[in-house]
């Protein structure tokens, strides 16, 4: 059983939440591929860039993101942050719309909220809750991110878009 | 009348519930849609027709549990069926559901069949 204070055991627990997350409810991103598992650089204006330790450190815009924090035994948040096009493609695979269906920001922001919360959900029951007593928070949106956490993120493309889940955990322990 | 009230905070998972029920073809004469608890209340004491609720457990102003007992303390709603759905996977909460008057619970991420099981479950 790992710890959740190990970044690494997050981010494989983490993978296979996706996996579950997407195969059941998000049409259209089944079989998605994980292209590496990075820890993230740095975050500029949107744009985040991830180290890859074999080809070097590589970029993508991915500007939408929704955030759920998570508070217990140790205290974190899982985010959720894709292209434009990513956050679109993900609402419409929730809400198995087509291309000609109207999808306004709301819908989009709400759908990647959801989908956020699912995937903290699921991580929370396979590697937090087994650790301790831990409580999910609301979704979250253009947070800045914790500052001085560790973490690492596991980055996506399906086509064209482009998706990035990020596990952070905080040095600063707290009670829920 | 036979109308299925949904709580949660998300407007996503209230359409994919819909679209779930309807493709279950669970007898149903319509949808009431509330964003949390306190709203979920609202609508049981002013529809009188409400035969089943979906309700998330996280929800900002009252949550999914504190919902539960608050329809258990109604008299008249004491056996009306609820079943959680909901991100909250652990042992512990789903005891907690049950314990506070929950009939049912599904897990997030869910497929089709685990709903329609829940509800099967239940008679619908």
């Amino acid at each position: 059983m790992g710890s959740p204070t190990d970044g690494e055991y997050l981010l494989q627990t983490m993978r296979i939440c996706v996996d579950e997350v997407f195969d059941k409810m998000v049409t259209g991103f089944r079989g998605a591929a994980v292209t590496a598992v990075h820890p993230i650089q740095s975050r500029e204006n949107g744009v985040i860039k991830y180290s890859d330790k074999k080809s070097g450190s590589c970029s993508d815009e991915l500007y939408e993101e929704a955030v759920i924090p998570f508070t217990g035994d140790v205290c974190g948040q899982v985010v959720l942050r894709c292209s434009g096009s990513g956050a679109k493609s993900i609402a419409r695979g929730l809400l198995m719309m087509d291309e000609s269906e109207a999808l306004g920001l709301s819908d989009v922001r709400d759908a990647l909220g959801e989908c956020a919360n699912m995937l903290a959900g699921a991580l929370k029951s396979k590697a937090l809750d087994p650790n301790g007593s831990f409580r999910l928070g609301l979704p979250e949106f253009g947070s800045p991110g914790p500052a001085g956490a560790s973490g690492g993120a596991l980055v996506y493309r399906v086509a064209e878009d482009s998706m990035s889940v990020e596990v952070w955990c905080c040095d600063t322990r707290r009670q829920p | 009348m036979n109308k299925i009230l949904l709580v949660d905070d998300s407007g996503t998972m209230r359409k994919i519930l819909m679209r779930v029920l309807r493709q279950a073809k669970i007898d149903c004469d319509g949808f009431l849609e509330a964003s949390n608890g306190a709203e979920g209340l609202e609508f049981l004491n002013s529809e009188p027709g409400v035969s089943l609720v979906l309700c998330d457990f996280n929800m900002p102003v009252m949550n999914g549990l504190e919902f539960v007992k608050s329809v258990r303390a109604i008299e008249a709603r004491k056996t009306l069926p609820i079943v959680m759905v909901t991100t909250e996977g652990g042992a512990e909460m789903v005891k907690n559901a049950m314990d506070a008057g929950a009939s049912g619970y599904v897990t997030k991420p869910f497929t089709p069949e685990s709903i329609k099981t829940a509800l099967v479950a239940l008679g619908k």
